[in-house]
């Protein structure tokens, strides 16, 4: 997986709706879903910032790595 | 003012103009080479010439219609707005594949003319740019799926 964002973890926790969130940190609620799918390629610092913002939490409460290789 | 629309309209209008005039050469040749037409024309070329190369232009319709039918499809998607998805790489590379065609079915059927086989060298350079093209085109698809999922 690498990435993951678990951003519906924390709205869940904040208790906002995704069109409210979309909203206020300024982006569709198309790319809102792209983002909660782990559709995402990359995020901007200008949207993560905005998402921390809103949800009041750090990138590490939304975003988390995942080491994918097999151990032999 | 001339613009980016009327100029992808002008390439399909072109498009079309050379698929009709290879449908009508298609039909006409065997009648006009019957008539003496081209010994008479300005091009001076025997008739008995012409009717040798007529398997070769025969041969070479294929790619060349795939060819054209291809491009069609390409323009009308841009003019649509598709520019840079998948299907239009498919289209260059048809195109591209039916350059090399061609140009074999020129080498094949050269036997020793020396004006068949620089036919054959321009075709596969066509082939070889619209190929460079094509990676372009791919390249661009990439970057674009990457500037999509950017959130």
């Amino acid at each position: 997986m690498g990435i993951t964002v678990n951003i519906d973890v924390m709205m869940a926790r904040r208790k906002v709706s995704a069109g409210g969130l979309a909203e206020r940190i300024g982006i569709t609620p198309a790319n809102l879903s792209i983002l909660k799918n782990n559709k995402a390629k990359a995020i901007r610092f200008s949207t993560l910032e905005a998402i921390c913002r809103e949800l009041d939490c750090q990138p590490g409460d939304i975003l988390s790595y995942e080491n994918d290789r097999q151990e032999e | 003012m001339w613009d980016y629309k009327r100029s992808v309209i002008l390439s399909i209008v072109c498009t079309r103009i050379v698929i009709v005039l290879a449908v009508a050469v298609a039909v006409l040749l065997p009648y006009l080479v019957d008539s003496g037409f081209f010994s008479e024309s300005a091009f001076r070329i025997q008739d008995a010439v012409v009717a040798k190369l007529m398997p070769v232009y025969y041969a070479v319709c294929a790619p060349v219609f795939i060819a054209l039918f291809h491009a069609n499809a390409l323009l009308v998607a841009i003019r649509s707005g598709e520019v840079f998805v998948r299907r239009n790489v498919r289209y260059l590379r048809v195109i591209s594949w039916c350059c090399f065609a061609a140009a074999v079915v020129f080498v094949v059927g050269a036997s020793g003319s020396l004006a068949l086989a620089l036919i054959a060298a321009a075709a596969a350079f066509a082939g070889l740019i619209i190929r460079v093209i094509k990676n372009v085109l791919e390249s661009g698809v990439e970057i674009k799926a990457e500037n999509d999922y950017t959130i």
